[in-house]
């Protein structure tokens, strides 16, 4: 008798708890993202989806949006009403909407903006935008000069003036706008560890109503802001799952209704499934392998083996890379033909294509530069030096670490030794920046808008990511006048030339550029997934 | 003898602190070793190369390791374990917006399980050879030899996506904080079933192995034969000698698995997607936050050494012969 009523109170107990319901408002999205974020102030937002939370929660002057046709960013007026550029672009005057409000009730001004410009360029404050402001006066303390580069006309208008020889564009003043009434009272100390972090006062489309660490951050319809209409979404919840399996699962139950990064072994079991569209955003990032063309012992001199041209073009000609485009990444991807992707339209050249695998070539070329398997086992050998080298592949990715395998087997095949050595990713960045490697694969996310010095400029204090020394006088010079300015035309030819000449030095052997999967619930509308992401604009998301 | 016990009390509490301070010297002797910097994961091509620079000129610490270190221990030994960089905030704030959870969670799970082991063993006894018997036999052999994450997806899978009777992670409902007190409780309840049953089912059937042959071991010794022999009742003989008598040579284990179980349960937590220490302390450790990794393992040797220290304190209070052995 007891043990039937401890069984049933048990069971009762059991129904109790399982039929706990989520009591969720009709209109909301529930986003998966796979780790937590670390701060909601747009200062401090180094991450990408810190940076599009941000987006929904402190408005800019100007944003962007991606037009397909050209491939590049069309700017558009957000907080700012009217952008006037002077006659010469030395100056611009912009006036701001006057409606809006803070989330604290108080008016958004011009007074905001200056101040914002001032937090983000604050050598003390490390922001992500520091250094980044070189068209603003700057005084002797490395801050901005606010009297020589702000005039203010009234609480809704002012004039940016940018410093003589400056080549200033709405990139100059596309920063999220912060609270100086929250602000201004905190050092820069303060600030780095304020609430402020944590709970925001903001301006945006959005409200933050609720983060919970590591569990869910909740966003609310911001109902006094010019951006949302009735279609908006009451909620977006960005809830935290770390375990991929795991967020599948819950798109498939509908406990989440958007998904990133999905798996290209996943996508079609999800396509097919009823109710779960699938988006690409394409171009965005390529998996290559580096060739250091310096010593890594020394680095004055030239690497004995990937410092020639030839070699490098035969070791990217062996490699079958299609194979992993189809078997492993089910063709979600295109094949590289340099650090230019598609998507950027009128900059990329379409008439050029991958070069494509051929043993014989890569025979006769090496044995053309003298290098012979004269023992009979099965590797090169030149002057008495086989031809074997390490290839540096990070751990945690299972795509690289099977691409790894298949390279190597592709380059044993004519005779070259390839030790491939996983490193943890810590340990891998360790040695990249270090130039201790001889070769490696890794993967590259093309900065919006274009940006090619970082990598390929042969200046390395200018071009901290170029991790094979690679120098190319033509190169440089094609950077150099990119950078001083050019019409739009005269750019978008400098860049398939400088794509080009990348492409033929060999530098990387450039694999794949591997779509990034989207999976969501098709009760979503108004989604619009480009290279700028898919978190973008979402307050014109509605839902059925 | 109570001073004598007291003696050995401060004794223990010594030697703790020294072990403390040895572990988290060792945790920083091997971060300063160990490849990798945190700024890397700040550095994007979106930055500008003054920025970079800036960055890992920001995160550069003082030249020389024996003065990182007297700094370090300075800090350390008036309670300053640092500020997080992931975080912005002071670690220990950090630690203790995580710790309650795993406490609680550890605590709850571990109690369960050693209970419901506690009495599966005992009916495995009574019932040798009995078809109850096999079948735990197989069952906890089956669940023994499955991978914890494993476990854990199936679980998911059968309650939560295909019978929908729990959800599949997190710990609370989006609407939590518009619920009273005991829909809070029942919600809180709610999402850790089907996490403490998968580290439940993970634990059990070792302990059961425990349980049963010391249970066994108990219930042929000729103390319990002479009490049946003198008309012991089954619930006298049970609760007042076999209990203490079967669980003390498993408790020290179990102090040991729970100190690493407090410590958090990373694959637990990860799965489920639970704030939990285990978390908290790989993403220090992935994104190198070497002020979170220190406070971590500082913590969690703390836990390991007080979960230890606790299961010795119920072993000597079952069994007084212990006292000065085990305080040593």
């Amino acid at each position: 008798m007891k043990k039937k009523s401890f069984v049933l109170v048990l069971l009762f107990l059991l129904v109790i708890i399982s039929c706990q319901d989520n009591d969720l408002p009709k209109k909301n999205i529930v986003v998966g993202i796979s780790a937590d974020i670390e701060t909601l102030n747009p200062l401090f937002s180094f991450t990408q989806i810190e940076g599009n939370i941000n987006e929904l929660l402190f408005l800019s002057l100007v944003r962007y949006e991606w037009n397909s046709s050209t491939g590049s960013l069309d700017s558009y007026n957000m907080l700012a009403d009217n952008v006037d550029w002077g006659e010469d672009s030395s100056s611009v005057t912009i006036s701001i909407r006057d409606n809006i409000i803070w989330s604290d009730s108080t008016k958004l001004t011009v007074n905001d903006i200056i101040f914002s410009f001032e937090l983000y360029a604050d050598p003390e404050i490390q922001s992500r935008a520091v250094g980044t402001l070189n068209n603003f006066y700057f005084n002797d303390e490395g801050r901005i000069d606010v009297d020589r580069t702000f005039a203010k006309i009234s609480d809704s208008e002012f004039v940016i003036n940018f410093k003589p020889g400056a080549k200033p564009s709405t990139f100059d003043f596309d920063l999220p706008v912060l609270p100086k009434h929250v602000l201004d009272k905190l050092s820069s100390e303060e600030l780095k560890h304020s609430t402020f972090n944590e709970n925001p006062v903001t301006s945006g489309p959005f409200t933050l109503q609720n983060w919970q660490r590591e569990q869910r951050i909740i966003l609310k319809k911001n109902k006094d802001s010019f951006l949302v209409t009735d279609k908006t979404v009451d909620e977006l919840i960005f809830k935290i799952v770390p375990d991929y399996n795991s967020s599948v699962l819950q798109l498939k139950s509908g406990e989440l209704d958007l998904i990133e990064e999905v798996k290209s072994e996943d996508a079609e079991g999800l396509d097919n499934q009823r109710g779960i569209s699938i988006g690409l955003i394409k171009g965005r990032s390529y998996d290559y392998i580096g060739w250091n063309l310096k010593n890594p012992k020394n680095l004055q001199e030239d690497h004995e083996l990937f410092a020639n041209l030839k070699i490098r073009k035969a070791l990217t000609q062996a490699l079958n890379i299609e194979e992993v485009l189809e078997t492993y990444l089910y063709n979600y991807g295109d094949l590289s033909s340099g650090p230019i992707s598609s998507i950027f339209v009128e900059s990329f050249d379409s008439s050029r294509k991958p070069i494509e695998r051929d043993i014989e070539s890569v025979k006769s070329s090496l044995s053309g530069l003298g290098w012979q398997d004269s023992d009979n086992d099965g590797i090169l050998e030149k002057d008495g030096n086989k031809f074997k080298f390490d290839l540096a592949v990070p751990t945690g990715n299972p795509l690289r670490k099977y691409a790894a395998t298949i390279f190597a087997n592709n380059l044993k095949s004519v005779g070259i030794s390839a030790n491939v050595e996983f490193l943890e990713m810590n340990t891998f960045v360790s040695g990249l920046f270090g130039y201790e490697y001889d070769a490696w694969m890794v993967g590259w996310s093309t900065p919006i808008p274009l940006d090619l010095k970082i990598q390929w400029y042969s200046d390395l204090d200018k071009s901290p990511f170029n991790f094979g020394n690679y120098s190319n006088i033509k190169v440089d010079s094609l950077i150099e006048v990119i950078d001083e300015g050019l019409s739009h035309e005269d750019k978008n030819i400098a860049y398939k030339k400088l794509n080009q000449l990348i492409y033929e030095d060999y530098p990387f052997t450039f694999l794949y550029w591997i779509d990034s999967i989207v999976a969501y619930n098709s009760r979503i509308k108004g989604i619009e997934i480009n290279p700028l992401g898919v978190i973008h604009n979402c307050w014109k998301w509605g839902v059925e | 003898m109570k001073s004598a016990i007291f003696k050995s009390l401060l004794k223990r509490i010594f030697s703790s602190i020294l072990v403390l301070i040895l572990v988290v010297s060792l945790v920083f002797a091997l971060i300063q070793f160990s490849p990798g910097k945190s700024s890397y994961k700040y550095i994007s091509p979106k930055l500008s190369p003054e920025v970079v620079k800036s960055i890992m000129k920001d995160f550069k610490a003082e030249e020389g390791i024996f003065l990182r270190y007297v700094n370090f221990m300075q800090n350390f030994l008036t309670g300053n374990l640092g500020v997080s960089f992931n975080y912005r905030k002071p670690v220990l704030e950090i630690i203790f917006e995580f710790l309650p959870f795993t406490i609680f969670f550890g605590l709850v799970v571990f109690l369960i399980q050693l209970i419901l082991s506690y009495l599966i063993s005992y009916e495995i006894v009574r019932r040798k050879g009995s078809s109850l018997d096999k079948v735990i036999q197989k069952l906890t052999m089956s669940l023994y030899s499955t991978p914890i994450f494993l476990l854990a997806l199936l679980l998911i899978y059968i309650f939560a996506y295909s019978l929908k009777l729990f959800p599949i992670s997190g710990l609370s409902t989006f609407s939590f904080d518009k619920l009273v007190w005991y829909e809070k409780v029942l919600d809180i309840l709610h999402h850790l079933f089907l996490p403490g049953l998968t580290l439940i089912l993970a634990l059990l059937p070792i302990y059961i192995r425990y349980f049963t042959s010391s249970i066994k071991q108990v219930l042929n010794s000729t103390f319990i034969l002479n009490l049946k022999s003198l008309g012991a009742g089954n619930r006298v003989v049970f609760f007042k000698h076999l209990l203490p008598n079967s669980i003390n040579p498993v408790l020290a284990v179990a102090g040991i698995d729970l100190g690493f179980l407090l410590s958090g349960s990373l694959i637990v937590e990860v799965i489920f997607g639970l704030p939990g220490m285990g978390r908290l302390s790989i993403q220090a450790l992935l994104t190198n936050d070497y002020p979170l990794i220190i406070g971590c393992c500082l913590i969690s040797g703390l836990l390991i050494i007080l979960a230890g220290f606790i299961s010795d304190l119920i072993r000597i209070a079952n069994d007084k012969r212990l006292k000065l052995g085990l305080m040593n």
